[in-house]
């Protein structure tokens, strides 16, 4: 029998599996699910140490689809966000994935999410964005684009909710747009979002083919695919990995990690710099008007500490603490005490 | 009284029906709030109520109605542009089922203590967690003690001829209160029945144009609507809404003998209805489709003999008490059958168990009475099923102990 090939955990593909799919055949978000188990296969990510979450719709329902030996908490409609930043504080030292929908984040959820952003919660974040609430059968989102028709035939009059400029403004730290069916770019960039410690918000085009893939809507796979707008090709160099990247000084941006790792980009888009936060909500906004799908890692922020950090967690996560370490001695009541006598 | 509950007994050469359509719940309501000329829709999507307004975009879509139509971000939102679009004199409807009716709560309290009358439709769905997508009744049981009117129908036909009545009582000036229409998920918002449509004309006769009156927001009528009033108005204002409650049996009853009036006599009884129970020692009583198995399993076993009936509670919110209690103490012994659940409530039994048992309570004539907790999460409640309820209720009257009070029907264990 041949030898199966492993990671560097000693873990093979199947290790990172998770049940049969549910989803309509073609769905974008199966594609999704197979870079999720690429990047985490790739990123030598121990299953164990993970928590999947997620909220309600079809995007919602596929973790179940991946990563069979994770955590998993799956939300009510909407509540992703809030209980990943519950389940951060109790333990920061999990890995968290969340996989939720435009509608789940972006309606529903939205003021959870924005929050959750705005303290930097440590996630890999993606949204399956197909412009449509699939799972209700496809009415539109807040995502669909203005002009976008829907399958019935009427005509969405509604500006669409920018989930990559939104989360630049609110504080996520790692801001990527990518689409279902690139998985040359979306698994590097889940790696690096694995690798970056804060929110990291993954805006991933994902085409609806039951409900939104007809002539006419803008998240069809056809629409989709003529208007890709690639930044940059993707490169995830992990910190083991000692080698020289193939950098071209002049042509090529360097992204290092906060563990070590290196995220290579490769640039079409002459002179852009993903840590320059008004350059990157200036792209979006050019490439909307231009109605193209910018793709790639828009934002990078370095610096900004994560909420674990910025709470001061330190190493044990809380829910390991013991109630010795909880629970203040008398002496402190004492103390307390003493103190209000003064 | 016997009565069928099937078909609008007049025919549509006299005009008051239009024509007829196979629809399912959801498309019936869809055409009670075309018939009622609602001026705002809001929407959010959630199984099984989701039909109702994918119908209802459909048919403004094919221009065959004309209403602001908007999907809201939320139930939250939606209840809230509902209930502000009551309060400025536009007729306005919402709905959801289960989890989503229970996300937009505080929308659904303040619509009721601000005394509005919009209408919105419970497709009935088990609350998550976990998740199931069948009926079960605590989603519309939610509002029941919060100054809402709340009824339950058993047919598209009922579920149409609804809307028009519901708007009808909670509009009215003696009421003012918001009204929510009941359907079972699946059983009746995705079966499907023959559903005669009413006129136009026969429609506008009978429900009149909305007027908040003196209570509209209008900048000819400057109002403060929801004000801070602490201690000093919360008695008196609650006792408002409880005096629009109790009055609101009264507009029920009105409202029932006009639409007989005008459609032929649909309904025998305004709030609640009999099947076979002239002679009955032993009925059923339950809301919603549990009344498919229970009248059928009536007529079954008085093939056999057996003197049973089945009583079918529309409207929950009032609690039509006087006339129930009248109605049940005819019997020897009575089963109630919950949908639903109230745990570690008084002998642990279903919501409408303890109304009913609080109701008959002042009766002379008390019958035995048992409760049955079942078809929960969407499960089915056979005919089978209400054969074995009626068997346990025959049995109650001739105990003298509280032995099986309450039986769980169909739970595996
Ligand atoms: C409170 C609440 N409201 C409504 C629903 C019904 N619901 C289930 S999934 C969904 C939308 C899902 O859309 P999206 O997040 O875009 O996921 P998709 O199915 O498109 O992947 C809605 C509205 C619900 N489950 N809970
Ligand atoms: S309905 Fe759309 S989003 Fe849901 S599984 Fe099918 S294709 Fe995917
Ligand atoms: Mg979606």
């Amino acid at each position: 029998m041949a030898e199966q090939k492993i990671n560097r955990v000693s873990l093979t593909e199947k290790d990172y599996e998770g049940a049969p799919s549910t989803m309509c055949r073609g769905c974008g978000h199966d594609a999704i699910s197979a870079s999720v188990m690429r990047a985490f296969y790739d990123s030598s990510v121990d299953p164990r140490k993970v928590i999947k979450l997620s909220g309600i719709g079809c995007s919602s329902k596929t973790p179940a689809y991946f990563l069979s030996q994770s955590f998993g908490f799956n939300a009510v409609h909407g509540r992703m966000s809030a209980v990943a930043t519950g389940a951060n504080v109790a333990n920061h030292t999990l890995i968290p994935i969340g996989v939720s929908g435009d509608g789940d984040t972006a309606a529903i959820g939205l003021g959870n999410f924005c929050h959750m952003m705005r303290r930097n919660v440590n996630i890999t974040y993606i949204v399956e964005n197909n412009g449509v609430y699939g799972l209700t059968k496809g009415q539109f989102s807040a995502t669909a684009d203005k002009g976008s028709v829907m399958k019935g035939g009427k005509i969405n009059e509604m500006p669409a909710l920018d989930l990559a400029e939104l989360a630049i403004v609110l504080g996520a730290t790692y801001v990527a747009r990518s689409f279902s069916g690139d998985r040359k770019q979306l698994a590097p960039l889940i790696e690096g979002a694995l690798a970056h410690k804060g929110s990291a918000i993954l805006d991933v085009i994902s085409p609806c083919v039951t409900f939104n893939n007809h002539e006419g809507s803008t998240k069809s796979l056809k629409y989709v695919k003529e208007h890709l707008d690639p930044i940059h090709d993707v490169d995830f160099i992990p910190s083991y990995e000692n080698i020289e990247a193939d950098y071209k000084p002049g042509t090529d941006h360097m992204v290092t990690m906060h563990d070590g790792s290196r995220i290579l980009l490769h640039k079409l888009h002459e002179d852009y710099d993903p840590t320059n936060r008004m350059q990157a909500m200036q792209m979006i906004h050019a490439s909307v008007a231009e109605g193209k799908f910018l793709t790639g890692l828009i934002y990078y922020d370095p610096n900004r500490p994560d909420f674990a950090a910025e709470l001061g967690l330190g190493d044990t996560p809380l829910a390991e603490l013991g109630q010795d370490i909880l629970q203040p001695p008398p002496e402190a009541l004492e103390r307390i005490n003493a103190d209000l006598m003064k | 009284m016997t009565v069928t509950m099937e078909k609008p007994k007049s025919g549509m050469s006299d005009g008051v029906y239009e024509r007829e359509e196979l629809l399912n719940g959801c498309q019936a309501v869809a055409q009670g709030v075309c018939l009622a000329d609602v001026d705002v829709i809001a929407a959010y999507p959630i199984r099984p109520y989701t039909e109702v307004m994918d119908a209802l975009s459909k048919l403004i879509a094919d221009g065959a109605f004309d209403a602001e139509y908007i999907i809201a971000d939320s139930e939250h939102s939606q209840f809230e542009i509902v209930k502000h679009a009551s309060s400025v004199n536009a007729r306005a409807f919402g709905g959801s089922s289960g989890t989503g009716w229970m996300y937009g709560m505080e929308a659904l309290t303040v619509t009721a203590t601000d005394r509005l009358p919009p209408m919105f439709v419970v497709g009935n769905r088990a609350l998550d967690d976990p998740g199931a997508f069948g009926v079960e009744h605590n989603d519309a049981m939610a509002v029941r003690d919060l100054g809402w009117l709340l009824c339950w129908v058993t047919t598209p036909q009922e579920a149409l001829e609804h809307v028009l009545i519901g708007y009808r009582v909670a509009e009215d000036k003696n009421v003012r209160m918001p009204m929510a229409l009941a359907i079972d998920g699946a059983f009746l918002t995705h079966s499907q029945h023959i559903v005669k449509i009413p006129s136009v004309a026969a429609a506008k006769k009978f429900l009149p144009q909305y007027d908040l009156a003196e209570r509209r927001l209008h900048p000819d009528n400057p109002i403060s609507v929801a004000p801070q009033a602490n201690e000093d108005w919360v008695m008196e204002i609650r006792r408002q809404n409880w005096e629009a409650a109790k009055r609101a049996r009264g507009v029920i009853k009105e409202a029932y003998k006009e639409f007989n009036a005008i459609f032929g006599e649909r309904y025998a009884q305004p709030y609640f209805d009999e099947y076979m129970t002239d002679d009955a020692e032993t009925v059923l009583i339950g809301v919603g489709t549990v009344a498919a198995p229970g009248r059928t399993a009536v007529k079954r076993l008085r093939e056999k003999g057996h003197k049973v009936g089945y009583v079918n509670l529309r409207w929950f919110r009032p609690f039509p008490t006087e006339e129930l209690r009248a109605c049940l103490s005819r019997f020897k012994s009575v089963g109630v059958v919950d949908r639903d659940f109230a745990h570690g409530s008084p002998d642990n039994c279903g919501i409408l168990m303890h109304e009913i048992r609080s109701c008959l309570y002042p009766a002379k004539n008390r019958p035995a009475i048992v409760n049955f907790i079942g078809g929960l999460g969407g499960r089915d409640l056979s005919i089978a099923d209400a054969q074995k309820m009626f068997d346990i209720t025959a049995q109650a009257a001739k105990k003298d102990s509280m032995d099986g009070y309450i039986t769980w029907i169909g739970l595996r264990e």
